[in-house]
């Protein structure tokens, strides 16, 4: 058998195996987004409080999460929530898990983002009697959300790679399904290679989805 | 001869510091319903800081300012007057409007949509009157042709114009001008003048810190000269401009007028 050959045999026999890890890796990645959407523009609203403990509480989170690595969170995690008496599923501890962890930086590049708008654009609203609350949704964000996407971007599609980590506590994600297509197949090397780019495809998917958005805001120079 | 009205902005006593820098140091100013009051002065004056002071864009040091039953106070004298200051803010703002010296127009909306904002957001008046609203004031100062367009699409002069709408439409009772021209090509600064003065002879209550000498001898009623923290002349045009009592103001005056 050629090299092609084979290589065309293990990935006729992996890829069903993978295709279905690859819908719960973009499940568990689009969930995970989701929740750091979220829960990352509350901790990035709370970093802007005048309110001294709000902000640290903020602050804390976002210490926690970005300066432990991603894999003990995982583990704790898994062990954590049923010792607490939360049964959930590993692939909802996954989820729930990845989605805190990337709230922190995306609270981070909000935050980030809102530093780089001029003051004066705060003093406007102020001005014309706006709330703090609705001067940040309807004045500020909607013109940080145009400076971070491409940092978002790049967070994200981190998440998506990240979510192969998950696979060390069961989750039926792409990086689980290929160590089971390799005990099948017996062939670590083209089974990775499927699996390589497929999460090279799904990020594509991102990345393109940035390129799109980035174009539609810059209709309108800001 | 002033005395038996009563005014709409009483500032008292006002200091402001910005740490050891004293840029307010003692403010005693009373503006009335109709008058537009010109503020003068050197750069580093205390200008712009006493009109950010009014609608409580800088807290003030010490002092009080009344504007109509609402008081805002200096915090080195009590902590806890900031608390009451930013529920006074609130309600000073609904009736003391503003514009900048950067216009500050929000550049992810459009013309109408920066003018309809607050009125909706902050005065829950309907989408529908907003806008006619809106159009109106455009069509006032000479905008209504951008409604749709972005403020970046606009000249500085077309986006003070806006922000003239801007403010107009929430209806303040009062507006202060923070160097409205100062940032716009020479060209676009009548234009800019020009609605101010329609204003000023509609009847508004204006407080211009300018350097148009022009303007604040033509159209105000009053003229405050300001420097180091203090109002040192204060009166007609034709008083501060012709016969200043203080040394400072002749110094400056003579300076700029005779260009």
């Amino acid at each position: 058998m050629s090299f092609f050959d084979e290589f065309i045999h293990v990935a006729e026999i992996a890829l069903p195996l993978l295709l279905q890890g690859l819908g719960a890796t973009a499940a568990i990645s689009v969930l995970s987004i989701i929740i750091a959407m979220i829960l990352g523009s509350a901790v990035g609203y709370m970093c802007l409080s005048a309110n001294k403990a709000v902000e640290l509480i903020a602050r804390a989170f976002i210490k926690i999460f970005r300066c432990t690595p991603f894999m003990v969170q995982v583990y704790l995690a898994y062990y954590g929530l049923p010792a607490l008496g939360l049964n959930v599923s590993a692939f909802s501890t996954g989820v729930i898990i990845l989605g805190l962890y990337t709230a922190a930086y995306t609270a981070v590049i909000l935050e980030s983002g809102v530093s780089a708008i001029p003051k004066g654009q705060f003093e406007a609203a102020y001005a014309m009697g706006m709330s703090r609350f609705s001067t940040m949704v309807r004045i500020i964000f909607p013109q940080t959300l145009k400076i971070i996407v491409p940092s978002l971007t790049g967070q994200f599609v981190q998440t998506v790679k990240d979510s192969s980590i998950l696979s060390i506590i069961t989750v039926a994600e792409m990086t689980m399904m290929t160590k089971e297509a390799i005990g099948i197949t017996f062939s670590p090397l083209f089974v990775y290679i499927c699996a390589g780019v497929l999460y090279w495809a799904l990020n594509l998917v991102i990345e393109f989805a940035s390129k799109g958005i980035e174009k539609h805001n810059n209709r309108v120079a800001i | 001869m002033t005395e038996s009205r009563t005014p709409v902005i009483s500032v008292r006593n006002m200091a402001k510091n910005y740490g050891e820098l004293k840029v307010l140091r003692k403010i005693d100013i009373d503006i009335y319903k109709g008058e537009v009051v010109s503020v003068i002065g050197p750069s580093g004056s205390g200008k712009s800081t006493f009109l950010r002071c009014l609608n409580y864009l800088e807290e003030l040091t010490s002092g009080e300012i009344v504007i109509h039953d609402q008081t805002l106070k200096g915090i080195d004298e009590d902590k806890r007057h900031k608390k009451q200051n930013d529920k006074a803010a609130r309600e000073i703002r609904k009736n003391v409007g503003m514009v900048f010296q950067q216009f500050n127009l929000w550049p992810h909306k459009t013309v109408l949509e920066n003018v309809t904002e607050c009125p909706v957001q902050v005065k829950k008046v309907n989408k529908e009157d907003a806008k006619a609203k809106a159009m109106e004031l455009l069509k006032k100062v000479g905008m209504d042709g951008k409604a749709n367009a972005y403020p970046t699409q606009l000249s500085g002069g077309q986006q003070q114009r806006v922000a003239i709408a801007r403010t107009l439409a929430m209806e303040p009772e009062v507006i202060l001008f923070d160097e409205p021209t100062s940032a716009l090509d020479p060209e676009f600064v009548g234009e800019v003048l020009n609605v101010m003065k329609d204003l000023a002879e509609a009847g508004m209550t204006m407080i211009v810190v300018t350097h148009e000498m022009g303007f604040a001898a033509e159209v105000s009623d009053r003229v405050c000269f300001m420097d180091g923290g203090y109002v040192i002349e204060d009166g007609t045009p034709e008083e501060v401009f012709k016969n200043p009592k203080s040394e400072r103001a002749k110094q400056f005056f003579s300076k700029i007028l005779n260009v």
